[in-house]
């Protein structure tokens, strides 16, 4: 008998045995993006800080983002996750709603050790993920540069592949039109402004194509089906590992930060603060980008990368040009925004 | 057994379906319906300014002591929940609320002027309508939304610069149903005759190729026409093997990939009622049709299409009521100009956390398929004598 | 002659459609490469390895299967109650009280699962394994109701009447002589429930946490994902659990009959 049938006939025996244990007594609980990345952390946070503490046993969960789980959770008294990567946008609404515990930052090694975007009332900011735009070198005549290339039509004829939301789609189009990185909210904040960027998507809205999900860029890209995608960097990184060949413009890329949490009432609170403050130390911040490219926000975890490596991550002469995705100002306009948003595409 | 103990017994047995139905659907269904006019979230957690202030939400010092006190009061879970759903009316006001909020602990607001010292936009209308606004326990503004109407500056309605959004998403769900009705019924017209008149091992084969269709999961059939219409999907590959297009053609996160592979998870819907019907018109009939000298087409239009009439009523009827509510297809298949009136509600639902537009979505889609099958109901009814006469 | 020829074509246009992008997906599970493309890069199990040894498709296979059992149990005592129990009562009855049964087969999915949502917060139950059982239940007994119905009115009234003339009680009649009779119609009812319950994916997805996942969801965020040849494994699993139930089905001996009265909501 093969190995692989032997394989096969485990995986049933596992599934069987696996059906009536799948609740367990309440270990210390982490909830993370599943794939590359928790894999990653695995390595990374998870296992040394659990060695750190006396090999304590550590439950993983998988986190599909949103609200909405936390919120049953907590309303619930149900609290089965004590620590979260949560987006940042997640973040702030939480964190207003009392979804999130409260940090206190000198237990968690202050501060000061981590860039200004990282710190929030409720997260620590962990892990920098940016998107900027992506083209294969291989289909293009000329290598575009910057967002006025992206709306270049004529110059580099196909599709573009833009995220299906607002947020971090409407900033671009006010960028390719001129509008300077430190004036894009402000401009944006207004009626004309608002128009401004409409009237700029509208330039491309027969060459546009959606995407959902961030595996879906580096899919088209690779098939042909756009000429040039927004993309999240650490895709591309990846992708690219694996044998593609994509460029990554990093000119005006925008960035957002995904947080560590702790969920309100956790019963494993102490140890979640454990967790987070080792988190926040430059060791493991310097070790992650190693597995999966996405940048530091220990100060000094960003000065001790690896040059070459960093040439792919958000982190130094990358950061020069780029926009801090503002999720004050989303929060306070997604729902005005994102009906206009609809009606523009529906049109 | 006495009659009367038989109808207990037998009602008893009837009873614990009911109270299921009772229970897990229509209460639910009613919950929907009060959610899209619930406003008890600000009602119940502002309640000092909800008695102070007047209907077209003129600020004053009594108005701005009572929301001070209201603010110090509510706890920081009720509070965001509070400033998010502001915010759909005023956007800014959650920042505006936590903000206030947050000053509390250091100021103590008598009046408006300790408001606007804490933020000058407490000056803007938009906000003291907001909440004038709010003051009721229900609301229409979700359906004010839905149907594209505006607050405008005076506090009335108006219909919004964006038109009505979730109108033209209705539309579209009825025209791609439509479209995806009469598209099954044209495929399965012929399917459904070759099974009720062709030999018996075709018969055989065709009805189990339907019915394992039939019961297949919705996202295996959908699987399958996303990797054939795919950039490189077998689709394509025919196309320039048979050297009909140079390039790979886009099938794919457009209407027509979205109308095919939704029109191929119904197709069972519109066989089977036409295969039942068809079943029932004797064979005869057209024979004797040709041996008054009828052709084929001719024999087929007058005697054998007015006799099925009926089953492409029902099996267009059953796809076009079953379309309406389609999520899951259209969301793997199309674009975001393909989504229909579901997709909205699922991302109200899930991802935007407005529950309440969601609610008033599924209480207007919910309104439509009943009504498709009241309409469908009446057809049925008139249609029966019609066809007798006939 | 033509009208023949463009018959046989516009039937086999038809065939073509239903079966042939079923057809063309399955043996693309079967490639050893990792692409979803012709031609197959050597044929191997491999994707289906994959799915059987990742715990997170695993996890996702037991509570489907959990949750299928558990709404079958429920669907068959409730469709059951509701057939047996009309069937005695007046034309009337059967038709408002039926029809209420059935609405929940044509309410859209999405709109159901939305009230669901509300409910099951409001009763601490969001994101158990339970909440999905009981609304998927919803969707499973008014099939069991149609088929066991449709067996009752098959039934031969003499058989009861004989039996009432021996002096057996009515419950023991029923348990002797109607059961025994409507089995068929159970098995069909309980057989269609577990298929829609293990298949259903709008309500899952609303009601469903990391820790009740079910399989169909995890399939639906994969798709909306990347495409990788593990979905085709799994699509190839499910579409064999379809074929193996229609042929129980079919073994049942009314196949025809069971389909033809059935609506499934998507």
């Amino acid at each position: 008998m093969s190995i692989r049938w032997k394989s096969l006939i485990a995986g049933l025996g596992v599934t069987v045995l696996a059906l009536p244990g799948l609740a367990q007594a309440r270990d210390f609980t982490i909830a993370s993006w599943g794939g590359n990345y928790q894999d990653a952390q695995r390595t990374v946070y998870f296992a040394p800080f659990a060695k750190s503490q006396g090999d304590i046993r550590i439950l993983e969960e998988t986190y599909l983002g949103g609200l909405a789980q936390i919120k049953a959770m907590v309303e619930t008294g149900n609290v089965t996750w004590d620590v979260l990567m949560i987006e940042r946008s997640d973040l702030i609404v939480g964190c207003d709603e009392g979804l999130l515990e409260e940090l206190d930052w000198d237990a968690i090694g202050g501060e000061d050790q981590l860039v200004p975007q990282a710190v929030h009332p409720c997260g620590a900011g962990n892990v920098v993920v940016s998107t900027g735009f992506a083209y294969d070198p291989a289909r293009v005549k000329e290598a575009p540069k910057d967002y006025a290339d992206f709306w270049n039509v004529e110059k580099w004829p196909g599709k573009r592949g833009l995220r299906a939301m607002p947020k971090s789609t409407l900033e671009l189009a006010l960028i390719a039109d001129g509008v300077p990185l430190e004036q894009v909210y402000e401009v944006l904040a207004t009626p004309e402004g608002l128009d401004r960027a409409f009237a700029k998507m509208d330039e491309i809205k027969p060459h546009i194509q959606f995407w959902e999900a961030g595996a879906q860029p580096v899919e088209w890209l690779a098939a042909g089906d756009v000429v040039m995608s927004t993309a999240y960097n650490g895709r591309i990184a990846l992708a690219n590992e694996e044998g593609r060949d994509l460029a990554f413009v990093w000119t005006d890329h925008t960035y957002s930060m995904d947080s560590w949490a702790i969920v309100a009432d956790s019963p494993n609170k102490e140890l979640a603060v454990e967790f987070i403050k080792f988190a926040n130390t430059p060791e493991p911040q310097v070790e992650f980008p190693k597995h999966i490219p996405y940048g530091p926000t220990n100060k000094q975890a960003v000065e001790r990368l690896d040059p070459e490596a960093s040439k792919m991550l958000p982190a130094g002469a990358n950061m020069e040009r780029s926009l801090f995705i503002d999720e004050q100002f989303w929060a306070d306009n997604v729902d005005r925004i994102t009906e206009r948003w609809n009606a523009w595409i529906a049109q | 057994m006495s009659r009367v103990s038989l109808y207990l017994s037998t009602l008893l047995l009837v009873a614990l379906p009911v109270a299921y139905v009772a229970f897990l659907y229509l209460v639910p269904l009613g919950g929907v319906a009060l959610r899209s006019v619930d406003n008890s979230t600000i009602h119940a957690n502002l309640p000092a300014t909800a008695s102070a202030i007047d209907e077209a939400g003129a600020p004053s010092d009594e108005v701005a002591a009572a929301l001070a006190k209201d603010l110090a009061a509510a706890d920081r879970r009720s509070l965001g929940e509070l400033a998010r759903l502001l915010n759909l009316d005023a956007p800014g006001m959650r920042s505006l609320l936590l903000k206030t909020k947050r000053a509390l602990d250091e100021v103590e607001v008598k009046g408006l002027a300790d408001l606007r010292a804490i933020d000058p936009d407490w000056d803007e209308p938009i906000y003291w309508q907001a909440l004038a606004e709010n003051a009721q326990p229900y609301t229409f503004r979700y359906y004010a939304t839905a149907i594209g109407l505006d607050r405008d500056p005076a506090g009335g309605w108006q219909f919004g610069a964006e038109g009505a959004i979730y109108l033209q998403i209705l539309l579209r769900t009825f025209w791609m149903s439509l479209q995806v009705a009469v598209i099954a019924c044209l495929i399965a017209y012929p399917l459904a005759h070759a099974i009720a008149n062709g030999p018996p091992t075709v018969r055989v084969l065709l009805l189990g190729a339907v019915l394992l269709s039939f019961w297949m999961s919705i996202l295996v059939r959908t699987t399958a026409w996303v990797v054939i219409l795919q950039r490189e999907g077998l689709v394509n590959e025919a196309l320039m093997a048979l050297g009909l297009v140079r390039e790979p053609v886009q099938l794919i996160f457009n209407r027509l990939g979205t109308l095919l592979a939704m029109v191929h998870v119904l197709l069972p819907f519109a066989v089977l009622p036409l295969l039942n019907n068809m079943k029932q018109i004797p064979a005869q009939q057209r024979d004797a049709a040709r041996s008054l000298g009828a052709g084929p087409f001719e024999s087929f239009l007058r005697v054998y299409l007015p006799q099925t009439m009926r089953g492409i009523l029902v099996g267009a009827g059953t796809v076009f009521i079953l379309s309406l509510g389609f999520y899951i297809t259209p969301a793997l298949v199309g674009s975001p100009g393909d989504q229909l009136l579901s997709y909205y509600i699922a991302d109200f639902m899930l991802k935007q956390l407005n529950w309440g537009m969601a609610s008033t979505l599924s209480v207007i889609l919910l309104a439509c398929v009943l009504l498709g099958l009241a309409v469908a109901w009446l057809v049925n009814l008139l249609w029966r004598p019609a066809a007798r006469a006939a | 002659m033509i009208a023949r020829i463009l018959y046989v074509l516009l039937v086999s246009l038809a065939v073509l459609f239903l079966l042939a992008p079923i057809l063309a997906v399955i043996p693309l599970a079967f490639n050893g490469g990792s692409f979803l493309s012709y031609p197959l890069d050597g044929v191997s199990l491999r994707w289906f390895e994959t799915f059987l040894t990742t715990p997170p498709w695993l996890m996702a296979l037991g509570n489907s299967v959990k949750v299928a059992l558990g709404a079958t149990v429920i669907s068959v005592v409730l469709g059951g109650a509701a057939a047996v129990g009309l069937h005695a009562l007046p034309n009337a009855w059967r038709v408002v009280v039926g029809g209420l049964f059935m609405s929940p087969l044509v309410v859209p999915s999405v709109v159901l699962s939305v009230g669901l949502f509300f409910l099951f917060a409001r009763l601490g139950l969001a994101g158990h394994p339970l909440s999905i059982m009981l609304a998927h239940a919803l969707l499973g007994f008014p099939l069991v109701f149609i088929s066991v119905a449709a067996t009752l009115r098959g039934l031969d009234p003499n058989l009861d009447l004989a039996a009432s003339a021996m002096g057996a009680s009515r419950w023991y009649r029923f348990w002797t002589v109607t059961f025994p009779l409507t089995l068929p119609g159970f098995w069909t009812g309980a057989i269609f429930a577990f298929m829609t319950s293990f298949d259903e994916v709008i309500i899952a997805l609303f009601l469903s946490s990391p820790e009740s996942i079910t399989l169909p969801v995890v399939l639906f965020g994969s798709l909306r994902d990347k495409l990788q040849p593990t979905i085709v494994a799994v699509a190839v699993l499910l579409t064999c659990t379809s074929a193996l139930f229609l042929a129980a089905l079919g073994w049942l001996g009314r196949p025809r009959q069971a389909a033809q009265r059935t609506t499934e909501t998507r």
